[in-house]
């Protein structure tokens, strides 16, 4: 039989139970539909669980000196040429690098008027931050002017602690590089807003040519780089580590493995999501087609009979089971789509969890994602699934004995 | 059809008893189709009640977990502490108020905790110094895991002793028997300074804890830090954690808020991630379980638009013998309620007999469980029933069930007689 005719038939067998068969498609979009939704969602989620862990001073790709990561102290510094860029290094191109900065991190103490908390002191080229949260935070006050700029930049929260101010002074206490203890006043320039209260704790950033000189050092702690790609981090790691002897090279998932580990584990959340939705689909969908070929045994008994053969009545039936799933797929990616365009694309506000998903590494702002690759595996999966629900009921219509069949 | 059915069928008494039964039967002259539709059914209680049970196994480790961390089950502070930690926020009254939650039911332990944030310094001219976060604990009576198993040494046994994280240790380059200088601000304002012999390391499950805290005695913060029968925290372990927010509101009766400046913070308030973990956790399985709703209701309302198409010559027939539409009608109600009791018990079968099974075993999660190490959460998960899930995800699938039937079943009220009759060739 011409896959024309053969197409032609199932289409109009499909029809002849408009009811049952419309419920189907229904089921089949509602499934197809919801996946694709859950899937930008957690496809968001892990967008964003990457992005954050890059943003807070990572990049893709670190390098520190050995040791720094245990005891982190300018003595765990290095030099860095003034001429040295990632993207001069063999192998490694300009379209990888979205940029780069150098900056030394060292524990520190602040202290205001009233009172005295620990932090990390950063400090930054502000020019060269477009590649970390720094870059394009909220601000309250101004921002740095440059390496030299002998002001500080204080996170809201840590603000609040210390009971200070833009344009008030605090107190900075660490330890330089000959082992002793520094100590200076600073102005505030500003406060920033990170949206995370973590974020705003922990920094406390000034220029780099200040906190090189309160140290009495000339060396950086850490040179992060920001890459237009993940993909492109395994190659810029295995050229940096050649290029940078003696220096530790590290990827943001060696950094935080939280995320890394959310990040890898996403696949498999969506397999399991899809595997779930097409399990409970499955029962309505082999029902429906075992009971479309047991209704039609006389039928397909008497095709057999004028010499239909086993082959085309078993095409007949995955055909139709093609047909009904390939058109529920279309509704329901359309489903999809649509749903994600009309609510999710803007975000979702997760204020009410804002505790929970700091602590995840998530802005309390989750913006779904849909990609569609995520879309495309939806639909393949699903089209293979439709094939393995009809082998059963496809099977059943082969048993059909042409005899027995016009008997009844 | 015996007589006596359809005798019954015209009314009476016995009339709902036939009905069941016939139902019953009927289920089983396609049996296929009501293993299928059936076994939907099944898979989503199955699913469900797995899901919670395995929830509900994760969150109580969890919860016990994070709470025995440091926080406790409930902390009684000054009203303010919470929201802003400074050193004058203090409860007052300290053996009073510590005496009177002691009392209460329910309160296994109640220890006092002092915090403060200080300059450490290590090595004989200070050559190295930190900022860290000071924690004051009484030995005798603290609880918090991480002072039960030292990494190095042991915890705190007498005073002029200090235990230090891990992290913060080796950015001071110190080791048990080490001496560390202590150097902060007062209550008052003053200069607050302590010296203290190290006599042990820990590592704990937070890693900001190893980073930067050094546990004091209790009596040592408080003389160092001028608090005079006051603490920043007292932290309560309760019996279970799971009434908490019950607890620390009979403790406020108790000690009668208005009266103290002393506010009483369950674990929820005082970890407001972790309620909220538990809660996203929970909405995500409800969606699940909508979803699947929605499509057994599909799958069902397709499987009795099957059965009512066809067996239309079957019901004229029955409407011809003077069974009345409604009658009908009730017996195809009865029909998926045997179905959907059918499924439910299948599901809850399975779903019991694994827990059971699993309950005492657990379930590895293999390398997934480094992930849910990081969240603090058990490695290993021990499922438990959850009655509640079981219950409602049945109610739930019986009354869809019951929904679905509806759709098909209205054809029967527009069923000709005549016509239907004719349909069996």
């Amino acid at each position: 039989m011409s896959p024309t005719l053969l197409l032609q038939l199932s289409w109009r067998n499909l029809w002849r139970r408009k009811r049952r068969n419309g419920l189907l498609l229904a089921a089949v979009c509602f499934a197809v539909g919801g996946v694709v939704v859950m899937n930008a969602f957690i496809r968001g989620m892990q967008v964003q669980m990457a992005e954050t862990a890059v943003d807070s001073l990572n990049g893709h790709i670190k390098v520190h000196a050995p040791g720094y990561l245990d005891d982190p102290g300018i003595a765990r510094g290095f030099e860095l040429a003034s001429e040295w860029r990632p993207e001069s290094l063999d192998g490694i191109d300009a379209e990888m690098v979205v940029g780069w900065a150098s900056r030394v991190r060292v524990p520190a103490v602040v202290m205001s008027e009233r009172e005295t908390r620990g932090v990390q002191l950063v400090g930054i080229d502000p020019a060269a931050e477009g590649i970390s949260f720094v870059g394009d935070v909220a601000l309250d006050g101004e921002p740095l002017s440059g390496v030299d700029d002998r002001r500080v930049l204080l996170g809201k929260a840590l603000a609040e602690q210390l009971d200070t101010a833009a344009g008030r002074r605090i107190v900075l206490i660490t330890q330089g590089a000959d082992g002793r203890s520094r100590e200076a006043g600073y102005r505030v320039a500003g406060l920033y807003d990170a949206s995370g209260q973590g974020l705003e704790k922990a920094f406390l950033f000034t220029g780099l040519g200040t906190v090189q000189k309160l140290l009495d050092a000339t060396v950086v702690t850490e040179v992060s780089v920001r890459l237009t790609e993940d993909r492109h981090g395994p190659g810029v790691l295995q050229r940096l580590v050649n290029a940078m002897t003696g220096l530790m090279v590290f990827t943001w998932q060696d950094l935080v493995p939280t995320a890394a580990a959310f990040h890898a584990f996403v696949d498999v959340a969506m397999l399991m999501w899809f595997i779930i939705i097409m399990g409970a689909l499955a029962f309505g969908l082999i029902n429906t087609l075992v009971t479309a070929v047991m209704e039609r045994t006389r039928e397909l008994g008497m095709l057999r009979a004028v010499g239909m053969r086993p082959r085309t009545v078993v095409a007949q039936v995955v055909v139709e089971s093609m047909l009904v799933m390939a058109l529920g797929i279309c509704l329901g990616v359309a489903l999809g789509i649509s749903l994600y365009y009309l609510f999710l694309a803007d975000g979702i506000d997760l204020a009410a969890f804002a505790a929970a998903t700091e602590h995840f590494g998530l802005d309390a702002m989750i913006v779904p994602l849909l990609l569609a690759g995520d879309v495309w595996l939806v639909v393949w999966l699903s089209v293979v699934f439709g094939l393995v629900a009809s082998i059963y009921p496809a099977w059943r219509s082969v048993k059909i004995s042409p005899l027995e069949a016009l008997a009844r | 059809m015996s007589e006596v059915t359809i005798a019954g069928m015209a009314g009476g008494t016995k009339a709902n008893d036939a009905l069941a039964t016939m139902a019953w039967r009927n289920l089983w002259r396609v049996r296929r189709r009501t293993w299928l539709t059936a076994s939907g059914v099944a898979f989503s209680v199955f699913l469900i009640v797995v899901a919670f049970s395995l929830q509900r196994g994760t969150f109580n480790v969890m919860i016990e977990n994070v709470t025995r961390t440091l926080s406790g089950h409930v902390q009684a502070q000054h009203p303010m502490w919470r929201d802003d930690p400074r050193m004058r926020h203090t409860v007052g009254n300290l053996q009073a108020t510590r005496a009177i939650i002691e009392a209460q039911q329910g309160v296994r332990t109640v220890t006092p905790r002092g915090q403060a944030f200080a300059l450490v310094s290590a090595g004989a001219e200070g050559e190295r110094s930190f900022g860290a976060q000071m924690l004051g604990m009484q030995p005798a009576t603290e609880f918090a895991s991480f002072t039960r198993n030292a990494a190095v040494g042991r915890f705190l046994e007498n005073r002029r002793e200090g235990y230090v994280g891990m992290g913060l240790a080796r950015n001071l380059g110190v080791d048990a028997g080490d001496e560390l200088v202590i150097l902060g601000t007062g209550k008052d304002g003053g200069v607050a300074a302590l010296a203290v012999t190290v006599v042990g390391l820990f590592e704990s499950g937070v890693p900001e804890l190893s980073r930067s805290t050094l546990v004091l005695h209790f009596d040592d913060f408080a003389e160092a830090f001028g608090l005079q029968d006051e603490a920043h925290a007292l932290a309560v372990l309760t019996e279970d954690a799971a009434t908490a927010e019950a607890t620390a509101g009979r403790l406020a009766a108790a000690l009668d808020e208005a009266a103290a400046p002393l506010r009483f913070h369950p674990w929820q308030a005082l970890q407001p991630e972790l309620q909220q973990m538990v809660d996203m956790k929970l909405a995500s399985t409800l969606m699940i379980g909508a979803l699947l709703m929605l499509l057994v209701t599909f799958s069902v309302a397709n499987a009795f638009i099957m059965t009512v198409f066809e067996r239309t010559a079957e019901f004229g027939m029955l409407r011809a013998v003077g069974v009345s539409p409604g009658a009908i009608w009730r017996m195809l109600q009865l029909e998926a309620l045997w179905m959907s009791l059918l499924g439910v018990a299948i599901g809850l079968g399975l779903s019991g007999g694994i827990m059971a099974a699993l309950a005492d075993v657990g379930v590895g999660l293999g390398e997934y469980g480094q992930i849910m190490a990081q969240f603090n959460m058990p490695d290993r998960l021990y499922p438990s029933f959850h009655y509640g899930a079981a219950f409602a995800m049945s109610a739930v699938m019986i009354v869809v069930v019951q929904l679905a039937v509806i759709l098909p079943a209205r054809r029967i009220r527009r069923l000709n007689v005549i016509d239907s009759l004719r349909e069996q060739e």
